[in-house]
């Protein structure tokens, strides 16, 4: 955009001054002789043109940087304010990510257990191991032996001094499996059925259900958080928006004058998108201080009733990513606000 | 220093105003490379307009205007800041920007048309010393007084040698002992080839200068005294 008009530039001052209105003290001699040299001036100062375009972008991305910085604290309540509408979405993907953690521990997949009966002899379940290890719909298979079962009770739930009490181990033989594929119910229930009919088994129990039901909550909340994120990241435009508006209206008599002696509408767009990048950007870096502060006050909770359930679970913060992404969105974000505006105002004051 | 070239070009030139404001209407006019000429006539006989016209401020409800050889019915919107580019404007109520000093105001038009910031100081000062002001690019404009502060208009709308200059009521705020001077200033600029177009009612310092004199009434050209 900005080069197509500087394309425009240089060919109409090229035919300004082959035209009538000739600068003063050029040498309106021959056009012809004159056009040579001319050209290869402007060919360096092409290439001159383009490093003057990233200074004024240096310059601009700066000086605005510094206008925020000369009001520190209204700049500082807009940056909070889009800090406050970013967090919260951010909290919300931070909490659904954990329990996302937590759940993957299943794998999605659905354990199967064989429970089988006390009487049953130990060789015939070794058997049906056996057999199941061959099975080719599972992909773990894993015997746990009433011995085993006992021992494992004892360390986990401090029934140490129970259990001795007792002459016979109450714990019966389980096979854990681990079904390769799930494809739907129906093809559990096939698998279950099957599983019923081995001989000692007493029960099959999945262990689906609430995982099932996790997941549907899961998922459900990242619906929910996608279209909250949604929502204010509109906010956040809209906030941006409205305080580059406000900057815009307070320098309309320089955009008047800077329109008067040949600014183009990127020029005079630059700073204020500029403002709106800054806004966005500091406005992420608050975020994610914010977050930061907020999984800092939840983690001794968080703590103590993991310690209640007896998992070491602990609240993961935000990834180095995840961190890069927000600040980089809030960017956009402050970007696209300030693009918004400018394109509605910058139309609108014109020289009269 | 007059050439045989037109700069700026009116074919039967109207604007009217959807508020109803005074414009102009049916205006033929031709002024030549080199010329100094004067647009004369009451408020509201619509002095302004005819320079908004050739800056593009205002676009023409009816004929046609050229500047420099461009059509100014053909010029696209993108356009329009490289026509300002190549002319000048010197405003009555200067419009100058108070935030910043003198220098870089001057050195407005400059950063706009992409000049290389190691040209700029050189000509920033030259500008400003043909204005007498060069001791004074450090100050804030506010601190000038009425007749420095137009000069540094001035010195803003030559620094980049339009080949153009307008001034719109340069001298109405002024006494006539200053006004004398910033028209000896528009007549040395004169002399080294810019074309200078000045609306002004100051009709006793018009006559006091041999140059030609476009006179308004009503939107209409009445009188064009003085063209070779």
């Amino acid at each position: 955009m900005t080069n197509n008009v500087r394309e425009n530039y240089r060919s109409k001052s090229g035919k300004l001054a082959k035209g009538n209105m000739s600068s003063p003290g050029r040498q309106t001699a021959s056009v012809n002789q004159e056009s040579q040299p001319r050209k290869s001036a402007q060919r360096t100062h092409r290439t001159n043109e383009f490093s003057l375009f990233l200074l004024h972008h240096q310059q601009m991305m700066w000086q605005s940087l510094q206008r925020l910085l000369k009001a520190p604290i209204a700049s500082f309540m807009t940056a909070l304010m889009i800090a406050v509408a970013l967090s919260l979405p951010a909290m919300l993907y931070l909490l659904i990510e954990n329990a996302q953690t937590l759940s993957s521990r299943w794998d999605g997949a659905p354990q199967i257990s064989l429970f089988f009966t006390l009487e049953t002899p130990t060789e015939n379940v070794t058997e049906v191991f056996e057999q199941l290890q061959q099975d080719q719909r599972f992909s773990k298979v894993e015997l746990i032996t009433p011995e085993q079962a006992l021992s494992e009770f004892e360390q986990q739930g401090g029934f140490k001094g129970v259990l001795q009490h007792l002459s016979t181990n109450p714990l019966p033989a389980t096979i854990v499996l681990q079904p390769k594929q799930v494809d739907g119910m129906y093809h559990q229930q096939a698998i279950a059925q099957t599983l019923e009919q081995i001989k000692g088994v007493e029960q099959v129990q999945f262990d689906t259900a609430w995982i099932a039901r996790l997941n549907a909550m899961l998922q459900l909340g990242q619906r929910a958080g996608a279209m909250l994120a949604g929502l204010f990241a509109l906010a956040v435009i809209l906030v941006i928006a409205n305080t580059v508006r406000l900057a815009i209206e307070s320098r309309r008599e320089e955009i008047v004058v800077v329109k008067l002696v040949g600014a183009t509408n990127a020029y005079v767009r630059r700073p204020f998108l500029y403002m709106g990048l800054w806004f966005g950007v500091l406005g992420g870096l608050l975020a994610l201080m914010l977050v930061h502060c907020l999984i800092w006050l939840l983690t001794d909770p968080v703590a103590d009733l993991s310690q209640l359930y007896e998992t070491h679970f602990k609240i993961a913060a935000m990834t180095l990513d995840a961190s890069l992404l927000l600040v980089l969105t809030s960017g956009v974000l402050g970007w696209i606000g300030a693009w918004f505006t400018c394109q509605r105002q910058l139309r609108i004051i014109e020289p009269r | 220093m007059k050439q045989n070239k037109t700069v700026i070009q009116f074919d039967n030139v109207s604007k009217r105003y959807p508020t109803g404001q005074s414009g102009v209407e049916g205006i033929n006019l031709k002024i030549l490379l080199g010329e100094m000429v004067f647009l004369t006539g009451h408020s509201g006989a619509g002095k302004s307009t005819l320079l908004k016209l050739i800056t593009a401020i205002e676009r023409p409800s009816a004929g046609q205007i050229w500047v420099g050889g461009q059509n100014l019915k053909t010029l696209w919107r993108s356009q329009i800041p490289i026509l300002r580019r190549n002319i000048g404007v010197v405003f009555q109520e200067h419009r100058l920007l108070f935030d910043r000093s003198v220098f870089d105001n001057v050195a407005l038009p400059l950063q706009i048309a992409g000049f290389s910031p190691r040209d700029i100081p050189r000509r920033v000062r030259a500008s400003l010393d043909k204005v007498g002001l060069l001791h004074k690019e450090k100050v804030l404009p506010i601190t000038l007084s009425g007749g420095e502060q137009q000069r540094v208009g001035i010195a803003r709308a030559v620094v980049n040698k339009p080949p153009l200059l307008l001034a719109d009521e340069p001298t109405g705020n002024l006494d006539p002992e200053l006004s004398g001077e910033i028209m000896l200033l528009f007549e040395q600029f004169n002399q080294v080839g810019v074309t200078i177009l000045i609306a002004s009612h100051d009709l006793a310092l018009i006559g006091q200068l041999k140059h030609r004199v476009l006179t308004l009434s009503e939107g209409r050209l009445v009188s064009d005294v003085g063209a070779l």
